[in-house]
C-alpha cells in the first residue's frame, strides 16, 4: 500500500544534516513561491517562480534553466502543497496504540476518499487533548489524503530542479505553530489564500484541528477581473495585489476602480467567508466548541484591504495580517513577508523542530 | 507541530538510503584519502626492511660458508696432522734388513718359513679406528710369519726366540698343526703374529 501514516513518516524521518541554507516552499498551481533562509539568524530572500504555464509541459532541462534564471535555490527543501486534490477529514477512532491507531485510520480511510487507497498517500496527526470534547471516548484524529502520483509527480518535478523535498505538508500545518505565543491557547481561523487554491484552517495550540483547502485563488479571480475589465492579466493580478505591493488597494483607488472591484470580487469574497464559516462550524460539530479569537490572513490577498473588510464582516472577528499574527525572526519581517509567510515559515521549519 | 509529511515513505526510504550512501561513499574517499599515504609510508618502510633482511641474511650465507670452509679447513689440518704422524711413525720403524736379521736369528735350524708377510694399516684408517690409547694404539704394523718346523719344541723355541726380540712387542702363535706328511721327518706347520714395537717400515733405510 502506498499509504504513509504519522508514524511510519517519524520512523523515516531523516537524520539531521548540519544545514546552511534552509529552503522553504508554496506549491499551489503553476506557480511557485520559495523563501531562502540562509544561516539561523541570516537574512531572507523570497521569490516566485512560474513552473508551468496552463497547457505547457518543460522537460527537465527547461526546467532547470526557468529556475536558473528565477534565481531559485537548490537543496532539500520544506514544501507546502494548497491541492484541493488533498483530502482533509476527521476520524473518531477508539483509544489505542499508535500502531493500532495507524492501522485503524487506514481501514476507516477508504469511505472517505474517492479513489483507491492503494494510490494515495495517507498520514494523519492526533488533535490536542484541550480541543476534544471532555466525554467523547474516542481519539480524533485529522487525516490527510493525496493521489500518489500527483504528489510523485510534484516531487519529481522538484527533484528536477534541485529541490528535494524533505517534507511536504498542507499551509496550515506550518503556519499554526508560527501563531504567536501570546494568543496560541486560543482557536483562530487561518485563511492562507494561493494561486488556485486557498487554505482554510481552524487552528488552536499551535496545531491544524481542522483543514479545508477550496478551489478558490488569485488566478480564477484575475480570470475573472480580466473578463469583465477587459485589462491584460498581469494588470488585473497587480489590482489584486499578487506578489506586489502589500497595500493593492491603493493602486486601485488610483486607477478609480475599488468600487468596481469590490463589486466583482465581493461574491467571491462572501464565498470564501462563507467556506470559512461553514470549516468552523465542522470544527464545532466534533471536537470542544470554543470561541474563536481572530481570524489570520496570508498569502498573495493578505494585503488586499477589501478581502479583510469582508472576512471581518461576514465572520465577525477581526483580521489580522501574517505580520501581526505569525512570530517571524526579524530578518523575515519585510513588507511583502504576509505574501510569503508559508514559505517563509517552511523554511523556519528546521527552527520548529529544534524548538 | 505538524507530524504531517505528505512525501511517499518509499521516496523518503530511498532519498535515506542513498544519503547514507553518500555518507558511506565521503568516508570510505576519506579512508582512503588518509589510508593510501600511510600505506605508502608503510609500504616503502616494509621494502626498506626487505632489502635490509635480504643484505643481512646474504651476509649470513656468505659468514656460514666462511665458517664452513674454515671448519673444512680445520678438518683438513687436523687430517694432513694425523698423516704426518702416521708418516712419522712409519719413518721412525725397524728397517727390513734389521727384521731379517732378527727372523734368521730367531729361527731353528729344522725350521723355515713359508710366508712372510706385513700389515700395516693406511693412515686414513687409523683416523678412523681408534683405539683406547689413540689412533697409534690402534694401528700397528703386524708381521705375519707362516713356516714349518720338526716339531712343536722347535715351534716352541721359535716363539721363545721371537719374544726376547725389544723389535717385537707381542709374539702370538695363532696356529700350530700337523700337516699330516706321509713321507719324510714330522713337521708342524705354525702360523705367528708379531706386532712390531714403535712401527716399522721394511723399506726404511736403516738407522744411523
Amino acid at each position: 500500500m502506498s499509504t504513509s501514516t504519522a508514524s511510519e513518516s517519524r520512523a523515516s524521518k531523516p537524520a539531521p544534516t548540519a544545514r546552511r541554507n534552509w529552503i522553504g516552499l508554496e506549491a499551489g498551481g503553476g506557480r511557485l513561491r520559495y523563501a531562502l533562509r540562509r544561516g539561523r539568524q541570516g537574512a531572507f530572500s523570497v521569490g516566485t517562480m512560474c513552473l508551468e504555464t496552463p497547457g505547457e509541459t518543460l522537460d527537465a532541462h527547461a526546467l532547470r534553466a526557468r529556475a536558473r534564471r528565477a534565481g531559485l535555490p537548490t537543496g532539500p527543501a520544506v514544501c507546502t502543497l494548497a491541492s484541493p486534490a488533498i483530502d482533509i477529514f476527521p476520524l473518531h477512532l477508539p483509544p489505542g496504540a499508535p500502531a493500532a491507531l495507524a492501522s485503524q485510520v487506514v481501514a476507516q480511510a477508504q469511505a472517505q476518499i474517492s479513489y483507491p487507497l492503494a494510490e494515495a498517500v495517507l498520514d494523519y496527526s492526533l488533535l490536542p487533548e484541550g480541543a476534544r470534547r471532555p466525554v467523547s471516548g474516542t481519539v480524533p484524529v485529522l487525516v490527510y489524503a493525496a493521489p500518489l502520483a500527483s504528489i510523485t509527480n510534484l516531487l519529481r518535478r522538484f527533484e528536477m530542479i534541485g529541490l528535494p523535498v524533505e517534507r511536504l505538508l498542507t499551509p496550515a500545518g506550518v503556519l499554526a505553530p508560527r501563531i504567536d505565543a501570546a494568543s496560541l491557547e486560543a482557536r483562530h481561523l487561518l485563511v492562507a489564500t494561493g494561486e488556485e487554491a486557498t487554505s482554510v484552517s481552524v487552528v488552536q495550540h499551535g496545531a491544524v484541528l481542522l483543514e479545508r483547502i477550496l478551489p478558490w485563488g488569485i488566478t480564477p479571480l484575475v480570470d475573472r477581473l480580466h473578463t469583465e475589465l477587459n485589462l491584460p492579466k498581469d494588470q488585473c493580478r497587480a489590482l489584486l495585489g499578487g506578489d506586489g505591493p502589500a497595500e493593492p488597494g491603493e493602486a486601485a483607488a488610483d486607477l478609480a476602480l475599488e468600487g468596481t472591484l469590490q463589486e466583482i470580487l465581493g461574491p467571491a469574497f462572501s464565498s470564501l467567508a462563507g467556506e470559512t464559516a461553514g470549516c468552523l462550524g465542522y470544527c464545532d460539530s466534533f471536537l470542544h466548541h470554543e470561541p474563536v479569537a481572530s481570524v489570520v490572513l496570508c498569502g498573495p490577498l493578505e494585503g488586499y484591504r477589501f478581502l479583510r473588510e469582508v472576512l471581518a464582516r461576514e465572520l465577525e472577528l477581526p483580521v489580522r495580517r501574517a505580520l501581526e499574527a505569525l512570530r517571524l525572526p526579524g530578518p523575515a519581517r519585510s513588507p511583502d513577508a504576509g505574501v510569503y509567510a508559508t514559505s517563509i515559515c517552511c523554511a523556519l521549519w528546521e527552527e520548529e523542530v529544534d524548538g | 507541530m505538524s507530524p504531517i509529511n505528505l512525501v511517499p515513505s518509499p521516496i523518503l526510504a530511498k532519498r535515506e538510503a542513498r544519503r547514507r550512501l553518500r555518507r558511506w561513499i565521503a568516508t570510505l574517499g576519506l579512508a582512503v584519502a588518509v589510508l593510501a599515504p600511510a600505506y605508502g609510508v608503510l609500504a616503502r618502510l616494509a621494502a626498506a626492511r626487505q632489502a635490509e633482511v635480504r643484505r643481512l641474511t646474504g651476509q649470513c650465507v656468505l659468514m656460514q660458508q666462511r665458517l664452513q670452509g674454515a671448519e673444512g679447513l680445520i678438518q683438513e689440518r687436523d687430517r694432513l696432522a694425523l698423516r704426518r704422524a702416521a708418516v712419522g711413525r712409519m719413518s721412525a720403524g725397524e728397517p727390513a734388513a734389521e727384521i731379517l736379521a732378527m727372523l734368521g736369528r730367531a729361527l731353528t735350524p729344522d725350521s723355515y718359513l713359508t710366508v712372510l708377510s706385513m700389515e700395516r694399516c693406511d693412515p686414513v684408517d687409523a683416523e678412523e679406528i681408534e683405539g683406547p690409547a689413540g689412533p697409534q694404539e690402534a694401528c700397528q704394523p703386524v708381521l705375519r710369519l707362516r713356516g714349518r718346523a720338526a716339531g712343536n719344541r722347535q715351534v716352541g723355541e721359535i716363539l721363545r726366540r721371537l719374544g726376547t726380540e725389544p723389535v717385537l712387542r707381542e709374539v702370538t702363535l695363532v696356529s700350530a698343526t700337523d700337516p699330516g706328511a706321509e713321507s719324510g721327518p714330522p713337521e708342524i706347520e705354525f702360523e705367528l703374529l708379531c706386532v712390531l714395537a714403535g712401527g716399522a717400515r721394511p723399506d726404511a733405510p736403516a738407522a744411523p
